[in-house]
């Protein structure tokens, strides 16, 4: 187990180096499809023995269910990522928004930001957790800001400034939260997760409850969560359309993750009433700051990233109610809602290269340009508001269907009315983008195979997910949402 | 330790009011190799032996590394100055300083080390200095002025992290610099000023 | 017996005020190459003015007529209040507060008397005076506070008998090096103002007295000159009250230690120039500074 973890932390690593001084394209293509494809397999491995041994924990490295629900969305979104950034960088190249010499540099970066997410998911140190959380910040700033052109920089600067201040009160409060064990007498295995948790009722709760809100708030800010969010449309936007898939999808996901670790060990303290309360307040206060700017949007992809803070309010409200269903509609809703917006990202990619234009009013007559995209774009659409019969519709029921359990009237009915608000402007946006008339110089393209392979992989697993959810994921998602309850 | 703490007190408040990028350069690295010092007189006084590679550190990747290479930087931006209400920053500055030794007092009296209450107002400047500034440069003198601060907390409520965890941290440190750096010279070249107030494109 | 030493005191101060005045003068024209006035010619000064008539505008009320009495009245109270821990004089009410905010009140009279003639350089020096006054007091408070928080007190006695028992700390030589930087605003030197001028764009005091002449000019020049002595004792007996052991009586080392700060003065003068005005608030702040950091350090 061990050498599957390290394989799955070193095989990313090695071949970006390899990548890097690659002149031949095809080299670079063959070796990354490789490598992605057997890195996503070694976790699905990871994830498949953690099902026999339930826990793996050594010095440093601490696997567990909770971990494998993210491993499976890491591993899932990489390898699309990478399928799909082939016919898509190739692309780019062709079309001129790229030179050659930045295709290894790009397949390097991507490798290393795999690594970095890798490394904040199997890490059982919350000091090194919070080391591997910035890494992935730093990793990936430099993709965000690939194409190096003003408005590419300008998001990546905000990006870095504003996730690198956040992370520094995380770190902050980690420090706190070490005084705190400190305090009571447990310094020898410091910010060990598991220790921590044993010992998680002797702890101070007036800085335990500090550190806490210092840690929500940098975690937070990584994770997209409003009022913290003002750099997630930007970065999300201005970044390759692979990128913003496994950003949106995959990095939110991962601080989502280390926020929960510290807060398992934090409600071990103070109980859950605080936490509970702030994790709502958050999580209603980003989908209300997302609507108005999903309605009056021009870019599509910044419509795709405030989809994306809102999407990440619905899981804070999941982890902010507290109760086992609601906190297994939270973890099914971070895969679920991986795979459609990764999914989506990659399909406007492909628009947006074709109509050469992110604009939203001039991207219009999808459907009779490039009518299997089209559909795709469609089923993504009617997946990211929550459509029966996709997989977003099941999460989306199981929390509601728990907020109303757990007698939250008031807020059941807000959500309600929130999310139709949000269907209202994407389905309108979308449709409007869909199935007008072509404008004039439009002719008929070409999608590459690969490309449609790549999404049609997480369209299948949408549909699927919708309709019937396999018992080895429910299984993990069970015994997952018991972890984080404090079973 | 005192006169350790009154200097880089004073320097992080002279942080506030320079204008030449070069010169708050120059002001970081004191701060560094002051809390490097501080470090150090921390390991003599705990006998801790972590502390003195934690001190080396600091000082080799602080002071050395990161203090140079934002240095060559500013050689290559010499026409850049930093514009701004000085007087406000550097109240808000001295406002800092009152803040967080008033709450050192008052919240947590039983822990009041010297260090305790610089450690929050540094990491309070440097939090201000993001803020209130627009030069990308003394933006990132802020971000280091604000890990300064926190590493100094660190020191001063618990007798350090484990020794794995701040090499992490350093490390980690070290590539957020070269990345800033990285942008701050294609800033230079695509925007022919590092001046981020006009990074106001992208909007809504 | 004390209500003696106290106006033996008020009578040696003013009679010593244009001595120290003259002494500053006649060092910065040495500093500057030039023969410098000569030490007594301030009372030759004030002899030439006490001789001459009052002229008044027509437009003054008794704002105008009454001010320089009660700015030197003010200093001459100042005077009497100033510890010099030469003797004691068992007061029960020399609190701080009194000596700065009577030194505020003869400020204050003068402000409101150069607004009275209806001239506008008068009207121009009296703003400028106010908006420096603004920024000085709260600084000056603050250091004063740094010795008051050591003496946990604000009788002056108190304070000058603390600050004598304290040896030199950090935090003590900060506060000094403050409290230079606000006698150099109190006494209206360069930086802060230029007392030689009399062009409109550099005056600030003496644009506020512009309109004076004869009696009311010569009580203002020694008003401000018994002020200039109070701050420097001020200085002196709180900030720098460290005398080497035995040899001379303390009443030398004070008044060495009043001249030697008197020289130091005319050196400010000399080496730097008049600031601009909307550039004091940032060398206030910074001695503001200056002082929180001395009080931290203690």
């Amino acid at each position: 187990m061990f050498e599957l973890i390290l394989a799955a932390l070193v095989l990313p690593i090695v071949i970006g180096l390899i990548t890097l001084p690659q002149k031949k394209l095809a080299t670079i293509r063959y070796t990354n499809l490789v490598g992605s494809a057997l890195t996503s397999g070694i976790i699905l491995a990871i994830i498949c023995k953690i099902t026999e041994i339930k826990v793996f924990s050594s010095e440093f490295l601490y696997v567990d269910y909770l971990s494998a629900v993210l491993l499976l969305v890491v591993a899932l979104l990489t390898f699309t990522a990478t399928l799909f950034s082939l016919p898509y960088m190739e692309k780019e190249v062709k079309e001129g928004h790229a030179t050659e010499k930045m295709i290894p540099r790009y397949y390097a970066l991507l490798n290393l930001f795999t690594f970095a997410m890798v490394s904040v998911l199997v890490v059982g140190n919350l000091g090194l957790m919070w080391v591997a959380v910035e890494g992935t910040t730093l990793a990936s700033a430099l993709l965000v800001a690939f194409y190096f052109n003003r408005s590419a920089l300008e998001a990546a600067w905000k990006y870095v400034m504003i996730c690198t201040v956040g992370i520094c009160l995380a770190l902050l409060g980690t420090m706190i939260l070490y005084y705190a064990q400190v305090n009571a007498g447990g310094e020898t295995q410091a910010l060990n997760w598991l220790y921590l948790k044993q010992i998680s009722n002797t702890l101070n709760p007036t800085i335990v409850k500090l550190a806490f809100v210092f840690i929500l708030i940098g975690y937070g800010t990584k994770a997209g969560l409003a009022p913290m969010h003002t750099w997630l449309p930007d970065a999300h936007s201005q970044a390759p359309s692979p990128v913003s898939g496994l950003l949106s999808g995959a990095l939110l996901s991962c601080a989502f993750y280390a926020l929960i670790r510290n807060i398992i060990i934090i409600q071990g303290t103070i109980g859950t009433e605080f936490i509970h309360t702030v994790l709502l307040g958050l999580g209603i206060l980003s989908i209300l700051l997302a609507i108005p700017f999903v309605l009056i949007q021009h870019d599509v992809k910044r419509l795709l990233a405030y989809s994306s803070v809102e999407h990440m309010g619905i899981i804070a409200i999941g982890f902010g109610i507290g109760s086992h269903l609601a906190v297994y509609a939270a973890l099914l809703h971070i895969i679920n809602h991986a795979i459609a917006k990764s999914a989506l990202f990659y399909l406007v990619g492909i628009i947006s290269q074709e109509y050469k234009t992110r604009h939203i009013k001039e991207i219009q007559g999808i459907a009779r340009v490039m009518p299997t995209v089209a559909t795709m774009f469609i089923i993504g659409i009617l997946a990211i508001t929550g459509t029966p019969p996709l997989n977003i519709f099941i999460s989306k029921f199981l929390l509601i269907n728990a907020m109303f359990e757990s007698k939250m009237w008031l807020l059941g009915g807000l959500a309600l009315l929130l999310l139709v608000g949000v269907f209202a402007g994407l389905m309108n946006n979308c449709l409007k983008m869909t199935f007008s008339s072509v404008p004039e110089k439009m002719k008929q393209a070409n999608v590459s195979p690969v490309a449609l392979t790549a999404i049609g992989f997480s369209i299948v697993l949408m549909i699927v997910g919708g309709i019937y959810l396999p018992t080895f994921i429910s299984d993990i998602l069970t015994k997952a949402a018991e972890i984080v309850i404090g079973g | 330790m005192t006169l350790l703490t009154v200097l880089l007190l004073a320097g992080a408040v002279l942080l506030t009011r320079v204008s030449s990028l070069r010169t708050a350069v120059g002001i970081l690295g004191f701060q560094s190799v002051i809390v490097a010092l501080a470090c150090l007189i921390f390991g003599l006084k705990t006998g801790e032996f972590h502390m003195y590679i934690a001190a080396v550190l600091t000082a080799v990747i602080k002071v050395g590394l990161i203090v140079y290479s934002l240095w060559r930087v500013t050689l290559q931006l010499k026409h850049e100055r930093e514009i701004a209400n000085f007087n406000v920053s550097f109240l808000l500055a001295i406002l800092a300083i009152i803040v967080s030794y008033g709450f050192v007092n008052k919240v947590l009296p039983h822990m009041a080390g010297e260090t305790l209450g610089a450690a929050i107002a540094l990491t309070m400047i440097g939090l201000l200095m993001i803020i209130a500034r627009s030069q990308a440069i003394m933006q990132v003198v802020g971000l280091i002025t604000m890990e300064n601060g926190l590493y100094l907390l660190g020191l001063s409520i618990t007798k350090g992290l484990p020794l794995i965890i701040e090499m992490g941290i350093f490390f980690d440190i070290l590539v957020a610099v070269v990345v800033l750096v990285i942008l701050t010279h294609r800033l230079k070249y695509s925007f022919e000023t590092t001046d981020t107030s006009i990074l106001n494109e992208l909007k809504g | 017996m004390s209500v003696l030493f106290m106006l033996l005191q008020v009578v040696v101060l003013a009679v010593l005020a244009p001595l120290v005045a003259g002494v500053i003068k006649n060092t910065k024209g040495k500093m500057q190459s030039r023969r410098g006035p000569g030490y007594f010619q301030v009372y030759y000064d004030l002899r030439k003015f006490f001789k001459k008539d009052n002229v008044f505008s027509p437009t003054v009320s008794w704002i105008f007529k009454a001010a320089p009495y009660i700015y030197f009245a003010t200093a001459l109270g100042a005077a009497a209040l100033v510890p010099t821990l030469l003797f004691d004089r068992g007061l029960h009410y020399d609190n701080i507060f009194v000596l700065i905010y009577m030194l505020g009140l003869g400020r204050f009279f003068l402000a409101l008397a150069s607004l009275d003639a209806g001239s506008s350089f008068g009207g121009m020096g009296g703003s400028r005076e106010m908006f420096i006054n603004i920024l000085v007091e709260p600084v000056l408070m603050l250091t004063l506070f740094t010795v008051a928080l050591r003496a946990n007190g604000t009788g002056m006695s108190q304070m000058a008998s603390a600050s004598a028992s304290s040896g030199i700390s950090l935090s003590a030589i900060l506060a000094a090096i403050a409290f230079l930087i606000l006698t150099v605003a109190e006494t209206g030197r360069i930086p802060v103002d230029n007392p030689d001028t009399h062009l409109e764009l550099t005056m600030v005091h003496e644009g506020m007295v512009l309109e004076y002449c004869g009696r009311s000019v010569g009580l203002i020049f020694w008003g401000s000159a018994l002020k200039q002595l109070v701050t420097i004792l001020l200085m002196v007996n709180f900030f720098l009250p460290w005398n080497p052991a035995g040899s001379l009586p303390p009443v030398v080392w004070m008044i060495l230690k009043v001249l030697v700060i008197a020289v130091v003065l005319a050196g400010i003068e000399t080496s730097t120039n008049k600031m601009r005005l909307f550039r004091l608030p940032g060398l206030l702040i910074a001695t503001g500074c200056l002082s929180l950091l001395a009080i931290i350090a203690m």
